[in-house]
């Protein structure tokens, strides 16, 4: 139980590095929309996953808590992309421009 | 029947985040999930006819969706950290907006594409007008995947929210 728990949090917190990464180095911000819309669900949903069995090995869990994380998961989950298409569409109302590859035709 | 509908969605939630089951709770929890229920019924089902077995029936079919899509969701976590990592990030990347036209019709299915578009790899829904689509994809291979051009993706939603009436 405490080994799940492990590995699911050590694998969340590597998708939210990739996610702090990848925000950081792409060129421009609909690049970087793609990264903070997508790692932010799944690293967090691992996250509290891990949190369940992390509870879960010290004989504490409750069939309460266990809904409750499952509530915030639904939460994340249609959260998420929503606020990502939120911000995609402020952007580009705002006139950002896209970043494209030298020598793209489109 | 909006609203009971609206009630029970209010009060189960209510029921598992408070916690505490004493009368003075659970009385507290019913006024304020009748009181919300009454005023937002409207809000939350503007449909004039909603059936329960329609909702059970859309939730079943929904299951096998939704574990697709997670296998997605992992996907694209993935293919994110990659190009994120990837020391030549440059040369694999090659943004574009992209619009097309989709064949689904309802809001709530047109809600689960622009969400389940975000959530795949590569893609996102930027704008939602009428049934006209605007994505922003990451890759060139990324915006070959979109219903615009492969229907995978349109057909699973049809096929959860648009079949048998």
């Amino acid at each position: 139980m405490e080994y799940i728990a492990y590995i699911l949090i050590v694998v969340g917190l590597i998708f939210f590095l990739g996610t702090s990464i990848g925000l950081l180095r792409f060129p421009d911000f609909y690049t970087r929309m793609h990264a903070a819309g997508k790692g932010d669900t799944l690293s967090t949903v691992l996250i509290l996953a891990g949190c369940i069995f992390a509870v879960a090995s010290e004989g504490e869990l409750s069939w309460l808590l266990t809904m409750k994380i499952l509530l915030i998961i639904t939460f994340v989950f249609i959260g998420s992309p929503t606020a990502t298409h939120a911000m995609m569409d402020v952007g580009e109302r705002a006139g950002a421009k896209p970043w494209k590859k030298k020598g793209d035709s489109k | 029947m909006k609203f009971t509908s609206a009630f029970i969605i209010l009060f189960l939630p209510w029921l598992i985040l408070s916690g505490k089951y004493t009368p003075s709770y659970i009385g507290m929890g019913v006024i304020c999930a009748a009181m919300v229920a009454w005023w937002c019924k409207e809000l939350l089902f503007p449909d004039e006819d909603i059936s329960i077995g329609k909702c059970i029936k859309q939730l079943i079919r929904f299951i096998p969706y939704a574990c697709w899509l997670f296998w997605q969701i992992i996907l694209s976590n993935i293919h994110v950290l990659k190009v994120a990592l990837s020391p030549r990030m440059n040369e694999l990347i090659s943004p574009k907006m992209v619009r097309f036209n989709t064949d689904v019709t309802e809001e709530m299915s047109k809600f689960v594409l622009a969400n389940s578009i975000t959530l795949t790899p590569g893609t996102v829904t930027v704008r939602v007008e009428g049934r006209r689509f605007l994505v922003h994809a990451l890759t060139k291979k990324a915006a070959s995947g979109l219903p615009g051009e492969s229907d995978e993706m349109e057909r699973r939603i049809i096929n959860v929210f648009e079949k048998d009436y």
